[in-house]
Parts: structure tokens; sequence; C-alpha cells
């Protein structure tokens, strides 16, 4: 695991994470059509960081 | 203009106590990794100066924001200003969009506790790529979750806005950009409802975003720089999209203009876990083990890891 790498490595205290989720992306930009239904949703997860990733890191092996 | 509070003397030692209260001035995130590393967090010090993070619905002391993902999106993004189209239109679905994403951060929300909670997001939409501040602000007030939102411009492989191509080249162009970050930084945020520049918010970004695309591009150089000037000017606090490559030149130009890198947040991009892209941030409190960082991480990282002849050499493909 590419964090726990880090965090052997001395730069614990370097380290944020984040998803970067967009919930609505408008798909026709390329086009004229400018219409509602260019709008395209995905119900991303914003919760990832605070609950897998914890556990996978505890997987591991970083404790508290 | 520059917030005296959040001023930092750039040649002082930092104790991690610091460190992690320093960053997360303007937003910079309260917390890092919320509890599987919690025992490096420092408990909070109820005789120490709190400082503030300015988030879209004014500022807010860091110490209340709670674990503060440092980069994402909501509600929206729309490129089609970058292809000289008009925004998607929002009325008829900004209600549904508002509902919608304030569950999603909400549900973000739900996942922390009183030690953890009640969250923040660091919001990079760029500006003119979908940042409302309005519909931000209004997102805001419907979830507990804070939103500190940025200014941002960046080449990123992508065809760019006409007046930011032709701001940036000008004469004095980036100084103009440093005022247009100041501006947005101290005063309030463009309002993309009209034509470019005409009205402004007063809705204050509280982070400067930027980014690259492969190495650091001569417009995107124009950038950063005009980037740090503004966060030395006002001590907000930068961070970065490396797309494709360029963070050490990132490092080498914030350390050359200096740029205060207790300050500055390079992101990486490239973890995946259950299927779901995660980017890691790594703050460089020293810019000088960035190296290190990249050598103890191995080839995982390309985004920031890859060399600028390899970049050369995808270009001229």
């Amino acid at each position: 695991m590419q964090i726990r790498k880090l965090i052997d490595s001395g730069h614990t205290n370097q380290i944020l994470v984040s998803h970067d989720a967009v919930p609505y992306v408008y798909t026709d930009y390329a086009t004229s059509k400018n219409e509602i239904e260019g709008w395209s949703y995905d119900p991303v997860d914003f919760t990832v960081c605070s609950t897998i990733l914890i556990d996978e890191l505890k997987k591991a092996g970083c404790e508290r | 203009m520059a917030d005296k509070t959040a001023s930092v003397n750039h040649s002082e030692s930092i104790t991690r106590r610091d460190y992690l209260q320093r960053m997360a001035l303007w937003g910079a995130g309260a917390c890092l990794l919320p509890t599987a590393i919690s025992p490096l967090l420092p408990k909070a010090q109820a005789d120490e100066k709190v400082l503030n993070a300015q988030t879209v619905l004014g500022p807010v002391p860091v110490n209340q924001l709670g674990m503060t993902l440092m980069h994402e999106h909501a509600p929206t993004v729309d490129w089609s200003e970058l292809y000289e189209e008009k925004p998607g239109p929002l009325p008829g679905i900004q209600e549904e969009m508002l509902t919608n994403v304030a569950k999603l951060l909400n549900d973000f929300h739900d996942t922390l506790n009183d030690k953890t909670g009640p969250g923040a997001i660091v919001e990079c939409t760029p500006i003119r790529v979908g940042r409302y501040p309005q519909l931000m602000k209004e997102l805001a007030e419907r979830t507990k979750v804070h939103i500190i939102a940025s200014w941002f411009w960046c080449e990123a492989a992508a065809s760019q806005h006409r007046w930011a191509i032709e701001l940036g080249y000008a004469y004095n162009g980036v100084k103009r950009f440093a005022d247009l970050f100041i501006r947005e930084i101290t005063e309030g945020m463009e309002d993309p409802l009209g034509e470019f520049g005409e009205k402004f918010t007063d809705m204050k970004a509280g982070m400067i975003k930027i980014a690259t695309s492969t190495f650091l591009r001569p417009s995107e150089r124009r950038v950063h720089e005009a980037a740090a000037t503004a966060s030395i000017e006002t001590g907000c606090p930068i961070t970065t999209h490396t797309t494709n490559g360029g963070g050490l030149e990132e490092a080498q130009l914030f350390l050359q203009v200096k740029a205060n890198p207790k300050r500055s947040v390079l992101a990486i991009r490239g973890i995946k876990m259950t299927g779901r892209m995660i980017m890691l941030m790594s703050i460089i409190a020293s810019w000088q083990n960035l190296d290190s960082m990249c050598n103890s991480i191995g080839s995982g990282f390309p985004s920031i890891h890859r060399k600028r002849r390899d970049a050369d050499s995808e270009v001229n493909r």
C-alpha cells in the first residue's frame, strides 16, 4: 500500500487524502445542445476516506 | 490586505502540533487522516489561538472543521466554457442537485464522530468550469459539512478559456493573474452568471488551486508564479493537481519564488481502492524531501514521479 510506504518512510504528517469526486457533470460541454438532459448524476461516495481507507490502513498495520 | 492572523515566519522551526494547526489555515484541513493516524494529531490546547478557515458561509475556526477532504467537487463540473459553449442550464435541475449532493455530503458527515466531525471539503472546481459560488453557498446551507472554495486555472491538457490565455500572456500577466487570485481571496469570487469579470460575489475563496498537465508548461508556470505571489500576499494556502507530471517542477518553482511550503499541497493522482480512485495529497513541509518521498513510494505515483524527458517524449509522439 502506497500510503503505508509513505508512513514507513517518515512522511506521516505530510499525507492528506481526498476523493476528487464529482456528483454532477455536464456531459454535452463540447456541443451547443445546452439542455438539462446533458447533466449526468453520479452518486459518488464521499465516505471512502473516512471508512474504507481507515479499515485498509488498519489492515496494513497502521495502528492508532 | 494580508491576513495577519495567518502570517507564518518562513524561517521558524515547526513542531508537529504547529504543523498540523497551520496546515488547517484557511481550510487547508483541520485533520489529516481521521482516525487511523490520529495519535499523530495533537489534542487541542484551550489556550492556543484558533485560526479561521474561509468557508463559503464565512470564516470557521479550524478546530471546528473536523476531517477535511482536500480535493472534491460539489455540486458540479461543466467544461462548456472551455469549448466556448454556453454552460449547462441550472434552472430545472438545481433543486435536485442541491438535494442529492447535500445528502452525499451528509453521508460523509454521518461517518464522523464528535472528535472527527462535522467534516469539511475543499471544493476545487475551476473558475468558469462549473464553479458557482451561489450554488455552493446554498449547498453549504443544506449540509453539516463545511465547504471551502478555491480559485483555479490551469492548462491541464484541456482547451482553455480565451480570457485566461490572453491574461497570462499579456504584459504584466503574472501580476494581473495574481491580482485576480487576491481579489477572489480577499473580496469575493467571480460570478459566472454573466461575461467573465463583469461582477464578483462576496463569497471568498479559501484556497488557491493550480495544476500541471505534463511538465510545467509556460502558461502553467505563469499561473504558478501568480499563485505563489497571491499566497505570499494573503497567507492563503495553495493546492495543486498534477495531472501527469510536473510535481517536482512545482516544488522547485515554489522554493525559488519563496512561497511557503508549509502552506502548499501537491496533489498526486493514483491510488485505486475498491475500484475507486483516491487522490493522495502530500503536504511538502520540506520540499527538499520530495525526492525521498518519490523514492520511498517507487513508481506508483507517475503524476509526480515522471521525469520531464518522459513528458517531452509523450508530447512529441
